[in-house]
């Protein structure tokens, strides 16, 4: 079930009516937790058993971290649930890609070998819930905070619907506080959810679906197209993960927004950013942050030797490459990332201001890009390859046809809009609807956006991380 | 003093969904309006060309892949013309086409005010009750459901023997289909391209003026189609039984108990308004598209006017042979010129009232 299709606004219409219905907390919380495993279960109940035992580990670990002594076997329960919490991550994420890596390893070294797959499908969400349930366990061990009591309020902290299956990855610190207090529908701010919804779904259905339309051909075989539709498809795909990714962040917000929960802000204009360190602060917030409370800062952080600093930052960025599949590219991609940003730190870029510099920004974006062409081709090879061809060693030509300079008009167009908008939010220059207003755009609005929305089935890019 | 103030707090406050419900509505009314036809096989080309070309025909064939392959306008044209009957025709056949979107596109056109019809020669199919599922969630299911098909479409899921779950999910499922026709919901692009004078299927359009609607399987290019030629040729004794199936499901008994009487009534209506006269036909298809012996009764009932029967093996044995065939449900280009110039001598007889069937 997507937020994009009509039967989750069925849902969520009913969910909504009886959430505000219910007049006790516990009630509306029963409500809640009930209504997101029927939506996990929408795509397959049988992975709800994960959910189930990821949420039960992190609940029982916290509470027995919660009464034992600081040297009391406290160690014990956080390598209990990083072992069953990564360990289930590992199985069905990552078995396959071990083996398989594995394998090729040893038969380049002479040493054939079979290796035993497991006939798995990914359980959708399973990076997003499992690192947000270890989050907590963390916190209670650093004692940065207190076990909850209630198994109810941490089973709904994992299973939240509206960021169960893609985000933002949520810290209890953050959640676990607005369940125990009573929500008040009058403090809902309905204008802001209902236009946060709206942004989403105009970029997911509107901008991201159809510039899939001319990516996907492209990525499929780029030694196919010149040079400059390589990169015009690597700009689209840009734009495409970014409408996608925040799409989906934007609708999940105001989908817990309208139930009277604040989840984080996970996206802040990433593509105006003046380095790529700045634009890591901008691009899937939760992520970054979670990376860096809970292996950056583990690892030494900056604290150490600066060569030890730099290692840090490009295993964090290798095993956030990682985080987004079991993939070589992914790694790589991390990996491109991390020494780019070892290289800001090295000349001081990632510490100057964030002010928007024309430069700086054409470099950060033409890192971005690239590192998306690697992100996205099917494999390694595939990969160096539209790399190669990008920077113009490849045999390629600077032919462009007709449509794809309307496409370029519309890559143009979409980073002015970012721009302007970025400007006027920074100015404090966006000035809300007078009230009578609100209602006439945001239904002509509305109805612009179904109009324009491509119509079909396409899941979000995030849910396959 | 407080009671007028809290009426007008009330009134301030409903006002804003009443207007956005109202701008919605408003916005995606003209959406709608704007809508093209969706190309989906040749379908919006063959409205535009008709559109343009509407004042030259007399005679339009509505129907399925079984009409669009298999009737040839220039071959009944000759015929007619040799019966004293200089008639044109033109082919609104299309693959996939059922008894709704027939019903639909038939409207449309005739909707068109064509100055010289005189005859619409309509496929007699079952009024279904659910979405054929290859076109179900496709732009083209969408377009066919407009308020007034959706009304007919949810009488055939009333008078549907399914169980009450089956006719809820079928009912639903238009229902959706229908919102998504008066939303334009995905059609936006579409819109813009045909406002700004883009996508005018030129070579579809070229093709049409050519051929009056009609087209080989054999001029097709996908090589799909060379491969189901390839598979029908190899498994003939299939098609034979098929066949022999086909003779013996015309004689079970047929009822008009749960046909949607109110579909075919409003479709003759329909081309009757446009100053033409309905004939229904049963092409040489396969067997299960048609309850034949329910169309038979509606004949006999005095529901449809006329009716040309061809799936009639033991009569029309050359419509059934392997050489006239494409694939089993399809005749190839000898077959569709044979069976058109059957049909233009039938038509011939029918219009000089000397065939009544």
């Amino acid at each position: 079930m997507l937020f994009t299709e009509a039967r989750f606004l069925l849902f969520f219409a009913l969910v909504f009516g009886v959430h505000w219905l219910l007049r006790r907390n516990s009630r509306r919380k029963a409500w809640l937790l009930l209504s997101s495993y029927a939506f996990y279960a929408a795509w397959d109940w049988r992975f709800l058993s994960l959910i189930a035992i990821s949420t039960a580990t992190d609940y029982i670990a916290g509470s027995a971290l919660g009464r034992s002594r600081p040297r009391g076997g406290r160690r014990g329960w956080l390598i209990g649930s990083l072992a069953i919490n990564l360990g289930l991550l590992c199985a069905f994420k990552y078995f396959n890609f071990f083996i398989e890596s594995g394998a090729a390893l040893l038969d380049s070294l002479g040493l054939p070998a079979a290796p035993f797959t497991l006939e798995i499908v990914l359980p959708l969400g399973i990076s997003f819930y499992t690192f947000q349930s270890l989050s907590y366990t963390i916190d209670i061990y650093r004692g940065q905070m207190k076990p909850v009591r209630s198994p109810l309020d941490f089973a709904l902290f994992v299973g939240f619907f509206p960021q169960l299956v893609a985000g933002p990855i949520v810290r209890a610190s953050e959640f676990l506080p607005q369940l125990a207090r009573k929500r008040i529908l009058r403090d809902v701010p309905f204008r802001a959810c209902l236009t946060l919804f709206l942004f989403g779904f105009i970029k997911k259905a509107c901008i991201a679906d159809h510039c899939a339309l001319y990516v996907d051909p492209i990525f499929a075989a780029p030694e196919s197209f010149s040079m400059l539709s390589q990169w015009l498809a690597a700009s689209l795909y840009a734009v495409q993960v970014y409408c996608d990714f925040s799409g989906y962040s934007d609708m999940a917000i105001a989908t817990a927004g309208f139930l009277g929960y604040r989840l984080p802000e996970n996206f802040n204009f990433p593509y105006l950013a003046s380095s790529l360190t700045f634009c890591w602060r901008r691009w899937h917030m939760t992520l970054t942050r979670w990376f860096r409370d809970y292996l950056y800062v583990p690892l030494g952080g900056n604290r150490k030797a600066r060569a030890r600093t730099y290692a840090n930052m490009i295993v964090v960025f290798a095993l956030c490459g990682l985080w987004h599949g079991a993939s070589w590219n992914y790694v790589i991609f991390g990996l491109f990332h991390g020494v780019f940003l070892v290289v800001e730190r090295i000349t001081g870029l990632g510490r100057s201001s964030d002010r928007w510099h024309p430069l700086r920004n054409l470099y950060t974006m033409a890192v971005w890009i690239t590192a998306l062409a690697i992100f996205r081709t099917p494999d390694l090879a595939t990969a160096f390859g539209m790399v190669r061809d990008m920077f113009g060693f490849g045999a390629n030509t600077f032919l462009l046809t007709r449509a794809e300079l309307v496409w370029f008009g519309l890559l143009a167009g979409f980073a002015a809009v970012q721009a302007i908008m970025y400007v006027k939010i920074k100015h404090g220059q966006m000035r809300s609807l007078p009230g009578w207003a609100f209602g006439p755009v945001y239904g002509a609005s509305a109805a612009l956006a179904l109009a324009f929305a491509n119509a079909g089935y396409t899941p979000f890019i995030y849910f396959q991380f | 003093m407080s009671r007028h103030s809290s009426k007008f707090k009330f009134i301030i406050l409903a006002s804003g969904p009443v207007l956005g419900i109202g701008a919605f509505l408003l916005v995606a009314s003209v959406m709608h309006a704007l809508t093209p036809w969706p190309s989906d096989y040749g379908l919006g080309a063959k409205f535009e060309f008709f559109a343009e070309h509407k004042d030259e025909y007399e005679i339009l064939f509505f129907g399925s892949s079984v009409i669009y392959r298999s009737v040839v306008p220039a071959v009944i044209e000759n015929t007619l013309r040799a019966g004293g009957e200089p008639l044109r025709c033109f082919n609104f056949g299309n693959p996939g086409m059922r008894a709704f979107e027939t019903d639909h596109l038939l409207k449309e056109a005739l909707a068109l005010r064509p100055a010289k019809i005189k005859w619409v020669i309509v496929e007699a199919r079952h009024w279904q009750d659910s979405i054929f599922s290859e076109h179900a969630w496709t732009k083209r299911a969408a377009h066919w459901h407009s308020s007034d098909e959706l009304s007919l479409a949810l009488e055939s899921v009333r008078l549907s023997d399914a169980a009450p779950p089956g006719k809820f999910f079928m009912a639903i499922d238009h229902l959706l289909h229908w919102a998504w026709n008066q939303t334009a919901y995905g059609r936006g692009t579409d819109i813009a391209v045909s406002l700004l004078g883009g996508d005018v299927h030129e070579d579809e359009k070229a093709q049409l003026a050519a051929h009056g609607g009609y087209r080989a399987l054999e001029d097709e290019d996908d090589e799909d189609f060379s491969r189901r030629h390839a598979i029908f040729l190899k498994n003939q004794d299939k098609f034979k039984r098929g066949v022999a199936a086909l003779e013996r499901a015309r004689r079970t008994p047929g009822s008009l108990d749960g046909y949607n009487l109110r579909a075919i009534e409003t479709q003759i209506a329909a081309i009757r308004a446009a100053g033409a006269e309905p004939i229904y036909i049963i092409p040489p298809g396969p067997p299960g598209l048609v309850s034949q012996p329910a169309v038979l009764r509606l004949l006999k009932a005095g529901l449809i006017p006329a009716l040309l029967v061809y799936n009639d093996p033991a009569t029309y044995r050359r419509l059934y042979s392997i050489g006239f065939h494409f694939d089993s449900n399809h005749l190839n280009r000898s077959g569709a010129a044979y069976f058109s110039r059957l049909l233009g001598k039938d038509l011939s007889l029918l219009m000089t009232g000397k065939r009544s069937d």
